[in-house]
């Protein structure tokens, strides 16, 4: 049974099995599978004698089939026998009307759509193929783009149906290049192919000369892609971009995909060829499709493979930090604090230099996570005491303590991969929008078409020493974007602290949503909060005096902030900090807002969708509204020409 | 002129091309009364011939299809206008020429924004969440102590 069926519109009126619309193929087609394409027609409505099956099928050797009637053509094979994951090649041109079911029988991970497929390196010959317009005058050429054995030779395959020659109504006949035009052979390393245009002839008439260099081992030609011909050269040098019929000579609309190098003149090709290092494939003019890499037109700068990402080993020497857990902590402040302790006045010698014990403590804070998960194994080690100044408290018995030797590291939280809803349009905005909800960070709207097709890594980058966090978006290995945040939650010691933390949370509750709306009722509200934090620092501290200068700096930080969020309101919403972060969700979220659409069920059929597509009229079926039509009509008066006209400009069902 | 036409019930609109017809009566005798050109004619036919039920044609000798709309009356004779109907007449020669689309509905571009298309005014949302995330909870955080020591 097959597995998996190529989208087929039933066409009502025809008794075919469907006609196929645009649709690529991506995926890999391993050994012993099947790769069948039957019930190819030419077929035109009234004219039973244009109809033709064809059989092709592809599994590991190489396939070719030709449909000679008409001079429609067909191509399909598989340039490489030790390798059948490829599929290296179809080419499809000038075929009208084309009716065509596909079965994949046994095909492991094939995928299927009736959308083109985002370029990538790796499989840049699928994507090639999934460009093709089969409904449109392009001829294509597809060039194999040589791929490295382990032994450092690179197997290639090229299909040419670049020709120069007779066209009859047969096809191809009568062409010198033909002869040549699939060739496929090894090249040793160091071996070099590359192209250049020949000056003077541009355009559609366009003529790629080929240049070689180095070892080619077992080179072959085929006309047929069946029947291969070894060869004791390299077979041709040039492919002509133009084609002969009956009617004279013509051009195509030409696609030109290649993999292999084209430079922008004949020195340059040969400095390619003869390793001169002053010239690499990144100077090609298709470097961009070769590579991928885009912006298609900036070849300026420097390509890297993936970002590179800071390693930074910083040690404390005069202030050491530990991670503790509650139990450690309590057993530590009892002590600080208790009078009576036996080893008070130890402590008292070793913390001399302090005004008092508490001032040994320079910071506390909470983390929402095991931070030696993040510092990783080698950056901490257990602590048997935490030295406070040069008194070392035994944490014996008192819960766990690690000593942090290096405070760095990251953590990866995992990965998402962003994938298409529509295969259209509709998947980028305005018409999707893409948020990202980061803990500690705050939501972001994202831009989708950065991330769109790629595996999106989330990682965190943390500061023990400031509570501060990074969290990164990476995509394709680069960083595509990163977020501050506030991740540890500061623990007041001294009113000094409690003064900053409450600020810490006003903060939080004026910016934090972003409202700018809200930002002079949250002023006064936080001004009572710094108000009543700076009291209760002054209670704590025992000085009322306290209290008033908490309570005024309080309420001028607030004002401060306040003026702040409202000049930059719409910049963020989020990015709390301290403690109110850990009630908010504490997963990454990414969210999609998508516009559904409502339109009617026959909205394709009786309206289309937009096109700007070439072709002969009796390519398109069902409703067809032309942006211009050179009609050709002999028999009509001038006045129907000009009704004919206005019917296919204004739209028609065919 | 005298004319031999076929009769037929159109049933679509003037703009398909291969339109639903039924015919009523093939070999039907007429004669033109008056024609600007060919594409636009005026019939005249025996009420007998049932033309009157009518409302397309097609005349071989013109190789034609015609719109046909009733007009005078007058006795056993009726005249009809017949609008020639070059949309299905001359598909045979004019479908092969070059056009570019703009909207089709076998060969749409799922990369062209289609402004068409009506949209609900409330967006749907999709979450995908990461499997991972923090545990701020008693168990699930820590402290960092950070003290003046060696």
């Amino acid at each position: 049974m097959p597995d998996t069926y190529f989208p087929c519109e039933q066409n009502e009126n025809e008794t075919l099995p469907g006609r196929v619309q645009n649709f690529w193929i991506d995926g890999y087609i391993q050994e012993g599978d099947y790769f069948i394409l039957a019930n190819f027609d030419n077929y035109i409505p009234g004219d039973a004698t244009h109809k033709y099956y064809y059989f092709c099928r592809w599994k590991t050797v190489s396939v070719y089939g030709r449909v000679q009637n008409d001079g429609y053509t067909f191509y399909m094979n598989k340039g490489n026998d030790s390798d059948s994951r490829f599929l290296n090649g179809i080419i499809m041109y000038d075929i009208p009307n084309l009716n065509i079911s596909v079965t994949l029988t046994n095909a492991v991970n094939i995928v299927y759509s009736p959308l083109p497929l985002v370029s990538s390196k790796e499989n840049q010959l699928i994507s090639f193929i999934s460009n093709v317009d089969f409904f449109s005058d392009q001829n294509v050429l597809l060039i194999n783009y040589p791929y490295d054995t382990d032994d450092g030779i690179k197997e290639f395959a090229i299909n040419n149906v670049w020709a120069h020659g007779t066209w009859s109504s047969t096809g191809l006949s009568n062409m010198g290049a033909q002869n040549y035009r699939m060739v496929k052979g090894k090249m040793e390393a160091g071996a070099r192919i590359s192209f250049y245009p020949q000056p003077g002839v541009v355009d559609g008439k366009l003529k790629l000369n080929v240049l070689t260099s180095g070892t080619f081992d077992g080179l072959q030609y085929s006309t047929d892609g069946v029947n291969w011909h070894d060869s004791g050269s390299f077979p041709f040098d040039f492919f002509y971009k133009e084609r002969t019929n009956e009617n004279g000579t013509f051009d195509f609309g030409l696609t030109f995909y290649a993999s292999v190098p084209v430079f922008k003149d004949k020195t340059t090709a040969q400095k390619y060829v003869n390793n001169d290092p002053s010239v690499s494939e990144k100077d090609a003019e298709n470097w961009p499709q070769i590579s991928g890499d885009y912006p298609i037109s900036n070849t300026t700068g420097s390509t890297l493979p993936s970002s590179v990402f800071g390693d930074v080993k910083l040690k404390g020497f005069f202030t050491q930090q530990y991670i503790c857990d509650a139990t450690c902590l309590q057993a530590l402040a009892n002590d600080l604090f208790d009078t009576t302790a036996p080893a008070w006045e130890t402590i008292k010698k070793g913390l001399e230099m302090y005004a008092a014990n508490i001032d040994a403590v320079m910071g506390l804070s909470f983390w929402p996570f095991d931070v030696s998960t993040f510092v990783g194994a080698g950056n901490y080690a257990a602590a048997q005491y935490i030295w406070l100044g040069g008194y070392g408290w035994d944490t014996t018995g008192h819960g766990t303590c690690n000593h942090i030797i290096y405070a760095s590291g990251y953590k990866d939280l995992g990965t998402v991969r962003i994938i298409p809803s529509f295969n259209s349009w509709r998947d980028y905005e305005p018409y999707t929008k893409l948020f990202v909800s980061i803990p500690f960070c705050g939501t972001y709207q994202l831009d989708l078409s950065r991330y769109m097709g790629k595996d999106v890594r989330v990682r965190y980058w943390i500061d023990t020493r400031t509570n501060g966090c990074i969290c990164g978006l990476i995509a394709d290995g680069y960083l595509m974007d990163y977020f501050n945040g506030q991740m540890g939650v500061t623990m007041p010691i001294n009113l000094t602290d409690y003064t900053a933390y409450a600020n810490s949370q006003i903060n939080t509750l004026l910016g934090g949503g972003g409202q700018a709306i809200n930002a002079f009722g949250g002023a006064t509200n936080a001004a009572n909060a710094g108000a009543v934090a700076g009291m209760g620092g002054a209670l704590l501290a025992g000085g009322a005096t306290a209290a008033i200068g908490g309570a005024v700096t309080g309420a001028k930080t607030v004002y401060g902030l306040t003026m702040n969020n409202i000049n930059n309101y719409n910049k963020t919403k989020g990015g709390s900090s301290s403690m109110l972060n850990c009630y908010l969700p504490q997963t990454v979220d990414f969210f999609f807002e998508i516009q559904e659409s409502c339109e009617p069920k026959n909205y394709n059929s009786m309206f289309g969708a937009p096109s700007l597509t070439g072709g002969q009229i009796f390519n398109f079926t069902g409703y067809l509204k032309c942006q211009s039509v050179k009609l050709e009509c002999g028999i009509a008066t001038e006045r129907e020409r000009e009704k004919l006209k206005s019917l296919l400009l204004g739209g028609v069902y065919i | 002129m005298a004319l031999t036409i076929d009769l037929y019930n159109n049933f679509s609109d003037p703009t398909v091309v291969h339109k639903k017809m039924s015919l009523i009566k093939s070999a039907v005798n007429c004669e033109i009364t008056q024609s600007v050109d060919v594409d636009e004619l005026d019939l005249l036919f025996d009420m007998d011939t049932g033309v009157n039920t009518c409302n397309y044609a097609y005349i071989a000798a013109f190789a034609r299809y015609y719109f046909l709309t009733p007009g005078i009356v007058n006795g056993n004779q009726m005249i009809m206008h017949a609008s020639s109907d070059p949309l299905t007449s001359f598909w045979n020669s004019y479908s092969a020429s070059q056009c570019v689309a703009e909207r089709s509905s076998s060969h749409g571009n799922p990369n062209l924004v289609d402004d068409m298309l009506p949209f609900k005014p409330n967006p749907k949302i999709i979450v995908r969440q990461l499997a991972t995330g923090f545990t701020p909870t008693t168990t699930g955080g820590c402290y960092i102590l950070t003290v003046g020591g060696k």
